[in-house]
């Protein structure tokens, strides 16, 4: 789209005013128009979240016109509703066509090479002062994996500074933990091929059918087709995904802790586990001290046991208001059905307790021995399209370096010292700051520079209007990376670069069930935007080349392409656990993905892991293993953990000032935080605006009507917004979609995190409402 | 004759909505109006079917409400999913080439009339 410079003034007038008001402009006239058939479709990944749906593009001249499933892919060819409308996000008026640098209140357009350079002076003027810790990036799981490990490289390699996190802390890092403490290593099992073979279905903390409609979908035909297929669906809202749920488990938002003790009691008592896996697969394990360092000790069965005695169904009634005949029932189908597969999302993983209630679900399938054969999973669902991929597998996070090593292991820091080439030492040996320390940081000012790229925290930080003022302070220096200006982190940055968006690059995605999928590129980005990996090596040499280092840049950052990226990566990969060694590029523009571990270039990749049936690093770890082996947990003797994990409630429920619970979420027309969704025309028709969803009964008591506008109100802040009085949520509770830009729901919202994965319990504050 | 074409048009003027749709584009709404609220009836025969339980909303058909509205969808609003069947109809120089409600009911979606499986699987001949 290429707009002459009288055009682009005009169009930025119109933005400024319209980013006032919300995000009203329509698509630019002939956009639209120039639909029609495609002169060829390119294979690709959905833009939007974690399940990662197979999807060509239909390009016609140099413009995408459609998008279509890849029937050959895992999805069978099945988009969701907004995946429908993946082209007009490439055509939103506000995409971002030049660099911008904050003069005063303003923003003036810039060239490249100006950008880059003040760009590096303000790095290298922060690093020479305050030494390297003062500089931080921020990045998402939005990123290609080949973006995600190169600024990993440079940050951790290159500079040697940790302070590299990005937005799966507040989304993934309580599922990345949770894996971690149960089975040794990150990421799931299993595959979404288990949906075909599941017997039981137990979902919790998951609206599936709007954040993952097409894994819904998957389930639904399952249900169908299957015999006796049982669904437990366990949510404080009735949501839409409870419409094919068999049972569903309504409860007191942050008391699942103590449903899922009681299930495993119920399980023990009525003699429904796998007392043969559970002897030989497992260990018992108890934090006897939170730390930090936190004190684990091993325990036995018999502590299990006894550790879950005061754990009865009537006793977790109390606590969750569930019924204990419910918990039964799903305690009984989860253990006897031939197959069960467990699901969950944010519901679990945004909590002060999250990677405990991970664990719980673990033990759940660890006990009953549903696990490792098809259709008997535990399963984490995935919000980004390349959190798995790109940000858990490659090292993103500030504790993690790439495949399965951590910053605080010597051995793992000198493998990847000489691997890189680097001086040993060169990676620091404390890990760095996590995503709500990185922006604490900023506040205080020990963090001068901040690079945040691919997604937008001035949104999606919880209690955000505190750490908005960090981002906009003027002794900070931010630079956004975005495809679309203004946003609500862009807006404050003090320079922004033009970034090309999904098909504008070319690059690798990895979904939530191991599937490394190649994104061809289909067309040219609008204007001088640029690929961040193109971006990034720029700024590496030149920042390098000023700090004196010229000769080391050359033989660090030397890439031409991204296959270049990709080739180094699957060389690091090699010999760890994730080994993808043999998904060269060439394949992977063939393939409609392929799961990992993938060692060989004639392996086919791999369903389902720790079993000797599918998985070929189980033979190379032990050559006379059969069936289940658990190589992840070898200091454990390959024993993966049953932990002995007591409730323990949010970190601020309701009370008599703040009576409601508050919980956010998602609706299927928008993802994250609607910079590209409330682009398209027709889904923000489908959902204008943020609304407060509440129960009749509640809606009575506060005095309001359905369409009337509400004040809520947290410790933090108070929006106002309209009322959906729906018969949704439980008593005492209310939701809020987190997608909208004018609604900040986030500036209510609390920024406690869960002491183990520092990830924030955004599904949890309390709130006081009253008639507006 | 006169004065009953005036008192039609003046009836029609007092139906904008009727005349809108009639003309394939849709009235002006409030935001905050959902579809639902004037065609119940649809939204409930859609809700009761598949693409109600799996959420395919009514923009995926009709797009919004504003120029990109359309009263009677085409096939492309079906391709993103059912891109196959889609290029079979795309064949076909009968009726059910123009586009896939000949066959499907328009809010149900079901099959109606004929049958779908010898149709799409011969590659959109008609059997």
């Amino acid at each position: 789209m290429k707009m002459t410079r009288r055009e682009l003034m005009k169009y930025s007038a119109a933005l400024a005013a319209a980013s006032a008001i919300g995000f009203d402009l329509p698509l630019p006239k002939g956009v639209l128009a120039a639909a029609g058939e495609p002169d060829k479709w390119v294979k690709g990944v959905c833009r939007y979240c974690g399940a990662g749906c197979g999807v060509y593009t239909g390009v016609k001249g140099s413009k995408v016109v459609a998008v279509k499933g890849d029937k050959e892919n895992w999805n069978k060819g099945f988009l969701c509703l907004k995946g429908n409308f993946l082209p007009a996000i490439l055509y939103a008026p506000d995409r971002l066509q030049y660099p911008l640098l904050r003069r005063g209140n303003k923003f003036v357009r810039i060239s490249w090479d100006e950008a880059m350079g003040v760009m590096v002076n303000k790095f290298h003027d922060a690093i020479r002062k305050n030494g390297p810790n003062s500089v931080a990036f921020y990045g998402s799981g939005q990123s290609y994996t080949e973006e995600s490990y190169f600024v990993n490289k440079l940050f951790k390699g290159g500079l040697g500074t940790n302070n590299i996190d990005g937005n799966p802390r507040l989304c993934m890092a309580s599922a990345a933990v949770g894996y971690v403490s149960t089975f040794g290593k990150d990421e799931p099992m299993g595959a979404y091929d288990d949906i075909n073979h599941a017997d039981c279905f137990f979902i919790i903390g998951s609206n599936m059918a709007e954040a993952h409609p097409v894994i819904f979908r998957m389930v639904n035909e399952r249900k169908q087709k299957g015999k006796d297929v049982k669904i437990i669906m366990a949510d404080p809202r009735k949501t839409l995904s409870a419409r094919i749920a068999d049972l569903h488990m309504s409860f007191t938002p942050g008391t699942d802790l103590a449903i899922l003790n009681a299930m495993a009691h119920v399980i023990i008592k009525e003699k429904l586990h796998n007392k043969a896996f559970v002897d030989k697969h497992t260990i018992f394990k108890t934090m006897v001290d939170p730390g930090p360092p936190p004190k684990i000790s091993k325990v036995t069965w018999d502590d299990y046991v006894k550790f879950l005695e005061d754990y009865t169904p009537e006793a977790a009634e109390k606590i969750s208001g569930c019924p204990a005949a419910e918990i039964v029932k799903a305690a009984r189908w989860f253990a006897t059905s031939k197959a069960t597969m467990s699901f969950w999302c944010m519901g679990l993983n945004q909590r002060t307790r999250g990677v405990w209630a991970n664990n719980m679900v673990h033990n759940l399938h660890l006990l009953t021995g549903q696990i490792c054969r098809p259709g008997a999973t535990t399963f984490s669902l995935t919000g980004q399209p390349n959190a798995c991929g790109g940000v858990r597998d490659g090292g993103l996070l500030s504790h993690l370096l790439p495949y399965g090593r951590l910053v605080a292991n010597d051995k793992h820091r000198e493998e990847m010292e000489k691997f890189w080439g680097l001086p040993a030492g060169r990676i620091q040996a404390k890990p760095g700051l996590t995503a709500m320390e990185m922006f604490q940081s900023v506040n205080s000012g020990a963090t001068r520079c901040l690079w945040v790229a691919c997604t937008n925290p001035g949104q999606s930080l919880p209690n955000v209007d505190v750490y908005r003022k960090g981002m906009a302070a003027e002794d900070s220096f931010l630079v956004v990376s975005e495809a679309y200006h203004p946003t609500k982190t862009s807006e404050l940055a003090d320079l922004v670069l033009p970034a090309a968006l999904w098909v504008e690059k070319d690059g690798t995605y990895g979904q939530s069930e191991r599937r490394y999928q190649y994104v061809e590129k289909a067309i040219e980005p609008p204007g001088e935007a640029r690929s961040d990996l193109s971006v990034m090596i720029d700024f590496a040499n030149r920042l390098l080349a000023a700090m004196g280092r010229t000769e080391e840049a050359k033989k660090l950052f030397n890439y031409k392409n991204s296959e270049e990226v990709w080739n180094e990566i699957r060389l690091c990969s090699k010999g760890t656990a994730y080994d993808f060694m043999g998904m060269t590029r060439a394949r992977m523009k063939k393939a409609h993905g392929l799961q990992w571990p993938c060692p060989t270039e004639d392996h086919p990749g791999t369903v389902r892991r720790y079993t000797s049936e599918y998985d070929v690093l189980v033979k190379q770890q032990d050559p006379k293993a059969e069936g289940v082996l658990f190589y992840s947990a070898k200091p454990d003797d390959n024993r993966v953990t049953i932990w002995l994990r007591p409730h323990k409630g949010p970190a601020e429920p309701p009370d008599a000032e703040y009576p409601f619970v508050l919980t956010t979420g998602r609706q299927i027309e928008h993802w994250h935080t609607g910079t590209m969704t409330l682009k398209v025309p027709e889904l923000k028709r489908s959902a204008p605006d943020a609304y407060v969803e509440i129960n009749p009964r509640d809606a009575a008591k506060v005095g309001v009507k359905n369409k009337d506008k509400v004040k809520v109100t947290s410790r933090r802040g108070t929006i106002v917004l309209e009322a959906k009085v729906v018969d949704v949520p439980r008593d005492g509770l209310v939701f809020m979609p987190m997608h909208y830009p004018d609604r900040m729901i986030n500036s209510l919202t609390t920024d406690a995190f869960d002491a183990m994965s520092k990830q924030p319990e955004f599904k949890i504050c309390a709130v006081k409402l009253e008639k507006a | 004759m006169k004065r009953l074409i005036v008192l039609i048009g003046l009836c029609l003027l007092m139906q904008p909505q009727a005349v809108s749709a009639a003309a394939g584009k849709h009235p002006a709404t409030p935001e905050n109006q959902e579809c639902v609220e004037c065609h119940g009836d649809q939204e409930k025969v859609w809700f009761d079917g598949k693409h109600g339980l799996m959420n395919v909303k009514c923009i995926a058909c009709h797009g919004s409400t504003d120029k990109d509205f359309a009263a009677k969808p085409g096939r492309a609003s079906c391709r993103g999913c059912h891109g196959d069947q889609v290029a079979q109809a795309m064949k076909s120089k009968g009726k059910e080439g123009k586009n896939c409600f000949p066959c499907h009911d328009p809010h149900a979606l079901t099959v109606q009339g004929v049958s779908a499986k010898p149709y799409h699987a011969q590659g959109g001949k008609q059997p």
